[in-house]
């Protein structure tokens, strides 16, 4: 399977850092962020890409847009794509478990969530027709570890996945990107929050063949570059006149 | 391209930051590599003169001024440290963003003055690797996720790690040159710290030491509390009480016999009776340093333990690669080397002289058998790796 990392224009220290964090998965090709300048939104509106109430910062659409633009490829495509962002931080036999969950799903899957938010639940249906199963991590403690993840080995297997946050890690296949595409666009934002990609694509999981790795093959180390790219742009100095 | 080398705590002869300086400019002159070294300000000319390179004596303060008695002192210390190396960082003019600049062995203070350093040189900044060290005695409670240190500089290292930016603003690459070594400091640092190879790894090809005749045993180096020198007398007096022994001896090196002179009177003592026993003192030149590693058939690392489980010994890998078994703590990061090469070496587990001697006679008392099996692991570990350059891993991975 082809696999890419998302990396924004001009972000070399955070590409230095995932090939070296992920030195032991090579082959994986970069693919330069999609960033919107803040100027783009009416235009979209009016190809129907976004709905006309959205509502959502520029971190958030760029991130969207590099996303959709990808799963776009998986369609005309036709073949599955592991799309990661650079803030993706691969366990030691990555490459192992990715096949042996691959092996167990036969082909038959929309979506495999290889690594989640932390800080935010994740909901699989462990026990199907029984009870699905929640969990949360310790965002603070993993971010700690983050970068000694390189060198653990995980034993893991895939759940249906019911929900989930985070996009810095998963597999698509062509139909889950068709899928994917028909659900989320337009772009819009659910009851009155803030728009996120992963939180539309979550409400599509229930709905799809989703699966998540449990326990996750991927953690994040720190931000990705488009969202570190946002967060200085919008880091106001203090400053006083008097 | 350059290579720029930054060393505060290069000021003599002898010791890991003389024998790293050596071969890491070695390695950059081997890359095609024009080189500048900046060292203390007390360095001796004649390193200078044996070097053949353009080295500065520069830095005001090695990175061992901070190491203090209570929490105040070395907060202090640190903060002093970090502003003038600062300072000093600031009034380097020359480099360009295509200069490779590689900083040894940072401890607190340099690693927050590089940071700073570079955070002000933003995009003009060219490539910086700094290479984390010194021993540290930090314990992760992999339950409550607490991290106990048990000294000052432990606790100061823990701060350093609150509050170093976040990686993707450290526009520099930390190293180290063990993986058990990275991933201790990836947890204390909340960085990446990558593994490169051991630029001391391998000296010359192995020696087949089974069957010899005299047995040589060995330490050396600048001789320290952790590295267990007050435990040495007790085991030459083990070893002396040892019956069919005539066969093994001691040699003995101290870098810095000033800053353990009861320690070097007692040897001296035990050396006068019995001829067995020799003691090298003071600083040695690097051809006199190899030829002393490959006098040794058995090196003897009596460190302790909680010290070394997050610290390499360049002792233990030079003995190693030379083909002599090594005696290491268990727990170190030494020994985790040593297995992952397949070497034949003893371990300890307790820090007391009865525990180290035990070890050290298994080797005594079945050498051929260590010697044939290490010089095996040796000989593969040699050809594996006596390609290694340093400075090519850099340009290759962070250029």
């Amino acid at each position: 399977m082809r696999s890419v990392f998302i990396n924004k224009e001009g972000a070399e220290n955070q590409s230095t850092i995932f090939r070296q964090s992920n030195a032991h998965f090579p082959d994986i090709e970069r693919f330069q962020a999609i960033i919107d300048d803040g100027n783009s939104q009416a235009d979209l509106i009016n190809k129907g890409f976004l709905r006309s109430d959205f509502s959502g910062d520029s971190a958030a659409l760029s991130q969207a847009l590099t996303h959709t633009l990808l799963w776009s490829s998986v369609l005309s495509e036709q073949k599955p794509l592991m799309i990661m962002e650079d803030n993706a931080l691969l366990c030691q036999n990555f490459v192992e478990q990715r096949q042996k969950i691959l092996g167990q799903l036969n082909d038959d899957w929309d979506i495999i969530l290889f690594g989640y938010d932390f800080d935010a639940s994740c909901v699989i249906n462990a026990i199907p027709g029984v009870s699905p199963c929640g969990f949360y991590f310790d965002f603070n403690q993993m971010r700690k570890a983050a970068y000694t993840w390189h060198s653990r080995s995980v034993e893991a297997n895939a759940y249906p996945l019911l929900q989930a946050s985070g996009l810095y890690c998963y597999a698509v296949s062509p139909r889950g990107a068709r899928l994917l595409l028909e659900a989320c666009i337009p772009l819009r934002s659910l009851s009155n929050q803030p728009f996120s990609l992963d939180k539309q694509m979550s409400a599509v999981y229930p709905k799809i063949k989703a699966f998540a790795a449990f326990p996750p093959l991927a953690i994040s180390g720190n931000d990705n570059s488009t969202m570190s790219f946002f967060k200085e742009k919008n880091n106001s100095r203090p400053a006083v006149s008097i | 391209m350059r290579f720029i080398y930054l060393d505060c705590s290069l000021k003599e002869l002898s010791g890991h930051h003389y024998n790293f300086c050596k071969r890491i400019i070695g390695m950059a002159e081997e890359a095609g590599l024009p080189v500048t070294v900046l060292a203390n300000n007390s360095l001796p000319a004649d390193l200078a003169d044996e070097m053949k390179v353009n080295i500065v004596p520069y830095f005001r303060f090695s990175a061992y001024s901070v190491l203090r008695e209570t929490v105040r002192d070395s907060l202090r210390a640190t903060e002093t440290v970090r502003r003038r190396m600062l300072e000093e960082l600031r009034g380097i003019s020359g480099i360009g963003q295509d200069d490779i600049v590689y900083v040894n062995s940072v401890l607190p203070s340099q690693l927050l003055a590089v940071t700073e350093w570079v955070s002000e040189m933003g995009e003009k900044a060219p490539t910086i690797v700094a290479e984390v060290f010194y021993k540290t005695y930090i314990d992760f409670n992999e339950s409550t996720y607490e991290e106990n240190g048990r000294d000052f500089s432990d606790q100061v290292w823990l701060y350093v790690g609150d509050i170093l930016p976040s990686p993707e603003n450290m526009n520099f690459r930390l190293i180290s040159f063990n993986s058990r070594v990275s991933n201790i400091y990836s947890r204390i640092l909340h960085q990446p710290v990558f593994t490169l190879t051991d630029p001391l790894r391998v000296l010359a090809a192995p020696k087949n030491r089974a069957g010899k005749k005299k047995i040589t045993i060995g330490l050396g180096g600048h001789q320290r509390h952790a590295k267990g020198y007050h435990h040495l007398e007790g085991i030459i007096h083990s070893f002396l009480r040892e019956r069919d022994w005539d066969h093994v001896c001691f040699r003995i090196h101290n870098s810095r016999p000033d800053q353990a002179q009861d320690i070097q009177r007692s040897l001296h003592q035990l050396a006068a009776a019995d001829n067995r026993i020799e003691i090298l003192e003071g600083s040695c030149s690097g051809e006199e340093w190899n030829a002393f590693i490959d006098s040794l058939d058995i090196v003897l690392c009596p460190y302790e333990p909680g010290a070394y489980k997050g610290s390499w010994s360049g002792l233990a890998c030079e003995g190693f690669s030379s083909g002599a078994p090594v005696v290491v703590p268990n727990s170190s990061a030494s020994a985790e080397f040593l297995l992952n090469y397949n070497a034949s070496f003893e371990g300890f587990d307790d820090w007391t002289v009865p525990s180290i001697f035990e070890a050290l006679k298994k080797v005594v008392d079945h050498y051929d058998e260590y010697a044939s099996r290490n010089y095996e692991a040796a000989s593969a570990f040699y050809e594996n790796e006596k390609g290694a350059n340093i400075v090519k891993e850099i340009i290759e991975k962070f250029k």
